[in-house]
């Protein structure tokens, strides 16, 4: 075998958890990756992928600290490395792609000036204009008008977009390594194939090493040449894609495959529950249009521009205790729906009923027991829990305000809350930025539950989970639905975890129902031409993504 | 853009009724309370030499006896076109009288605004460096005390400290109000650093939670990872960011500002505004005090005005959210 490109010996990584106590999220962990090879780093959230991907730039959040080991690329010690050397190193000869690509470029910074700055600083722009570099470097990642993409700032691109531009900041400098986190998580089905494809093309015309750190399976057994399964710090499996795919060694890699959410068509094993029941929701002609509204008192040249339908003649409605699905792909009205629901945003046409009175208006206007009754879970939790307050004083707040509890009764409570979500006691004190992301979703979970509620609204509530953390957390969510018998307005742009999840499902397209049935009757008889390519899509890319894996074989 | 010209026309509007309503504020407090402008203004041992047909006479000449809500509106014009007519007794113009001390107000609340932002964003920026670092914990520790000195305080240590310690500045001010300004200017000085001791405290703290946030984003991680210098990441990256909370801590600086320059003018007998008031307060001279008092809320909206022009320039995400409606 000749010399790997990236080597790593024993590497371990330990986080401050008190004064003297330290937690070791990278525990001797050794691999290596050869020239131009794809590696997948797979795992439950929590488990050191993200810590181990922000070590191969000798980068360790504040708190934490490389133990011991070495890591090295292309011959370079990366943790011997320090000031300009270290410096020119990150983004010169390794570069990241981060998670999160809205929360990762400067909101204030154009995309042109983001490019041109790395630029800059790496002296990447050969004889060409920086300028010139980054529109050609824009263009190359397949961007509609790159001078247009250039003068604008991140929010006003799409999740698409904005992914291609971390992809092409990263390559801004040609580094033999990229490190790609969570790359495809915010992106549509169909976007997320365009990505990787791309990203495919570039690394055979630059022989590029590429890591993967997903909790996508899909996508790492379409992406990678080896996979390298990690829990609590350690390498479980390290080994050829289709070896750990097909024949996984250990019992927790063959629960983690196993995890992958399947699009199930054939009967169903659960009854649609209370088919029959009052519903506890119910919608009736539901229209809303952003930036629609024009005050009255306002005259006509500071109005809004023209209203964009959001959602058009909406009309649902979810039993008691059942689960109503709803699927559509970015932009189709889903999320708005939810707001609708909670009350976040004021309707502009249509009824809302819950419980058989009307719900109208905004969440501020209802009373604080329909506050109560009607929850919220958002997907992002880090940014949905206050970064400021304890898990504590996250889920006693809604039983203090809403029943009156004292903190020593609220805290009992909180405990039960916590257990309920298999989550421990000891979390008590934590803040949200110490916890993975899976327990700061039970986190929320937790939080909506203490307010007993009649009706949970999910927004896309685990699509940044990892499989088996997903799994988990829409079991307990089912289970905690029989207990406490509250209704799901479950939203998601993955149709195999909605039609896991629900009695019933509602296929939305650019702010129309397109299908609306019980759960069987979509999979295995949908109405729609669109419903049935979103089937064929969801089907295909579990299919791909084995026959994959078997080419790799041959 | 058009959006940030409706905007800035939309808040101007806002502002034409807000003051507005100081405007009658003023003259509620000033008019309609016991007594009229005119016993209020003649001291109480010489009314009693005033017969009531004296008193009538005056209060038509004067037009006191007409309707509420018709003084009110030829009091609103007034102030609106900055017309500040005269003092009811010695009928001396107001506007030329008050014109002098507003310029040296403006000039020591100007100088100590620019210096305070000089010094925040400069403390701010180079605590970030290093958070946590010594330089840091001096910064804050000491940010902490001055919080809590009142100007007055700080006024009269500066006093006694530099001038009558070391002898660096006159004790108070000897410079008449229509003095040349570069006069004024030299002799703000103190007054300034005593006004910024407090106004720095309070926006170093808003800036110092500012950089802290914008240094633990995702975007400063990602510059980081993309090995940007750490001075250009404070700087271009989070500087900005940080600077949104601070701002609207500006605008309520100045509002601050107004009311500290009446203590620490008092102190340092500053030729300004503040003085001015207390004299026209004391001489009960209701057409000075309505006039200052109104220019003060011209410039506290002013300020706010600016710290949301600041914003919208600092911000593209707030820029396009009032091009949505």
């Amino acid at each position: 075998m000749k010399t790997p490109h990236v080597d790593v010996r024993n590497l371990k990584l330990v986080y401050k958890t008190g004064p003297q106590t330290e937690l070791a999220a990278i525990d001797e962990v050794s691999f290596s990756i050869g020239k131009g090879e794809t590696l997948g780093i797979v795992g439950e959230s929590g488990c050191g992928k993200s810590s181990l991907a922000r070590a191969f730039l000798g980068y360790t959040r504040p708190g934490a600290r490389i133990a011991g080991g070495a890591l090295v690329v292309g011959g370079v010690d990366v943790f011997a490395l320090t000031g300009e050397a270290l410096r020119r190193y990150r983004g010169g000869r390794a570069a990241m792609v981060p998670q999160n690509p809205l929360s990762a470029l400067t909101p204030h910074r154009t995309i042109g000036q983001h490019m041109v700055e790395l630029i800059r600083i790496h002296n990447a722009a050969g004889n060409i204009s920086p300028t010139q570099k980054a529109l050609d470097l824009l263009a190359a990642m397949e961007l509609p008008d790159p001078s247009a993409i250039f003068a604008r700032y991140p929010h006003q691109l799409s999740g698409g977009q904005r992914q291609r531009v971390v992809i092409a900041a990263a390559l801004v400098a040609e580094p033999e390594l990229i490190v790609l986190d969570e790359p495809t998580t915010a992106l549509d089905k169909t976007v997320e194939t365009q990505v990787l494809d791309l990203v495919s093309r570039l690394q055979k015309r630059t022989n590029t090493t590429l890591i993967y750190v997903s909790h996508d399976l899909n996508v790492v057994a379409r992406m990678c040449d080896g996979v390298l399964v990690m829990q609590h710090g350690k390498v479980l499996e390290d080994g050829p894609t289709k070896e750990v795919f097909n024949a996984p060694k250990t019992e927790y890699a063959r629960t983690l495959i196993a995890a992958i959410p399947k699009l199930r068509t054939g009967t169903r094993p659960e009854p649609v529950r209370l088919a029959t029941a009052a519903p506890i929701l119910s919608i009736r002609d539901l229209d809303f249009s952003y930036g629609g509204k024009r005050s009255r008192f306002i005259p006509r040249f500071f109005a809004a521009p023209p209203a964009r339908q959001t959602l058009k003649d909406i009309s649902l409605s979810i039993a008691a205790g059942s689960t109503l699905g709803v699927v559509g792909e970015s932009g189709s009205g889903k999320s708005t729906l939810a707001s609708l629901v909670a009350g976040l945003v004021g309707g502009n046409g249509g009824r809302i009923m819950f419980d058989g009175k009307p719900l109208s208006g905004l969440a501020g206007g209802r009373g604080r027991d329909l506050r109560r009754r009607v929850q919220l879970i958002f997907q992002d939790p880090a940014s949905s829990l206050n970064p400021q307050h304890t898990v504590e004083q996250i889920i006693a707040r809604p039983l203090q305000v809403f029943f009156g509890m004292t903190r020593a009764a609220s805290r009992d409570r909180v405990v039960q809350l916590l257990d309920e979500l298999d989550l421990d006691a000891t979390l008590l004190t934590r803040s949200p930025r110490q916890l993975s992301g899976g327990q700061q979703q039970r986190v929320a979970i937790a939080r909506a539950f203490a307010c007993e509620p009649d009706l949970v609204l999910c927004d896309e509530v685990t699509s940044a989970l990892d499989v088996t953390v997903q799994a988990q957390v829409l079991q307990q969510m089912k289970r905690l639905q029989r207990e406490h018998n509250t209704a799901y307005l479950f939203i998601s742009h993955d149709l195999p975890v909605v039609a896991e999840m629900s009695d019933q499902m509602l296929v939305l397209e650019a702010g129309e129902i397109r299908d609306y049935a019980d759960t069987g009757t979509i999979l295995t008889n949908p109405n729609s031409a669109y419903t049935k390519n979103l089937l064929a899509a969801f089907a295909s890319a579990t299919a791909h993504s084995t026959k994959r894996t078997f080419q790799n074989v041959s | 853009m058009p959006q940030i010209l409706a905007m800035t026309v939309r808040r101007l509007v806002m502002s034409f009724f807000i003051l507005s309503i100081t405007a009658l504020i003023v003259f509620l407090g000033t008019e309609v309370l016991p007594g009229d402008a005119l016993t209020a203004t003649i001291p109480t041992e010489e009314l009693q030499f005033y017969s009531a047909d004296q008193l009538a006479e005056m209060r038509s000449e004067l037009g006191l006896d007409r309707p509420i809500p018709v003084r009110f509106l030829e009091v609103w014009a007034r102030l609106m076109t900055f017309d500040f007519g005269t003092t009811i007794v010695k009928h001396e113009p107001v506007g030329p009288r008050i014109f002098h001390p507003m310029i040296n107000s403006a000039i020591l609340a100007g100088v100590a605004l620019v210096v305070m932002l000089a010094l925040v964003i400069s403390l701010g920026t180079l605590a970030s460096l290093k958070p946590g670092g010594r330089l840091d914990t001096t910064i804050s520790a000491t940010t902490l005390f001055t919080y809590s000195m009142p100007d007055f305080v700080v006024s009269n240590l500066f006093v006694i400290v530099f001038a009558v310690w070391l002898g660096l500045a006159p004790a108070v001010i000897l410079a008449p109000t229509n003095a040349p300004k570069l006069t004024i200017l030299a002799a703000s000085i103190l007054p300034v650093l005593a006004l910024c001791v407090h106004g720095v405290a309070y926006q170093y703290r808003l800036l110092r939670a500012g950089m802290v946030e914008a240094l633990n984003s995702d975007y400063v991680e990602r510059a980081r990872l993309a090995g940007l210098p750490t001075w250009r990441i404070s700087l271009v990256h989070a500087l900005p960011s940080a600077l949104i909370p601070m701002l609207n801590g500006t605008a309520s600086f100045v509002a601050g500002l107004l009311s500290g320059s009446v203590v620490v003018e008092a102190v340092f007998k500053y030729p300004g505004a503040g003085g001015e008031l207390l004299r026209a307060l004391s001489q009960r001279e209701i057409p000075t005090i309505q006039a200052i008092a109104f220019l003060a809320a011209l410039a506290v909206v002013v300020a706010n005005l600016l710290a949301d022009l600041a914003i919208l320039a600092l911000d593209p995400r707030v820029r396009t959210r009032s091009q949505n409606g």
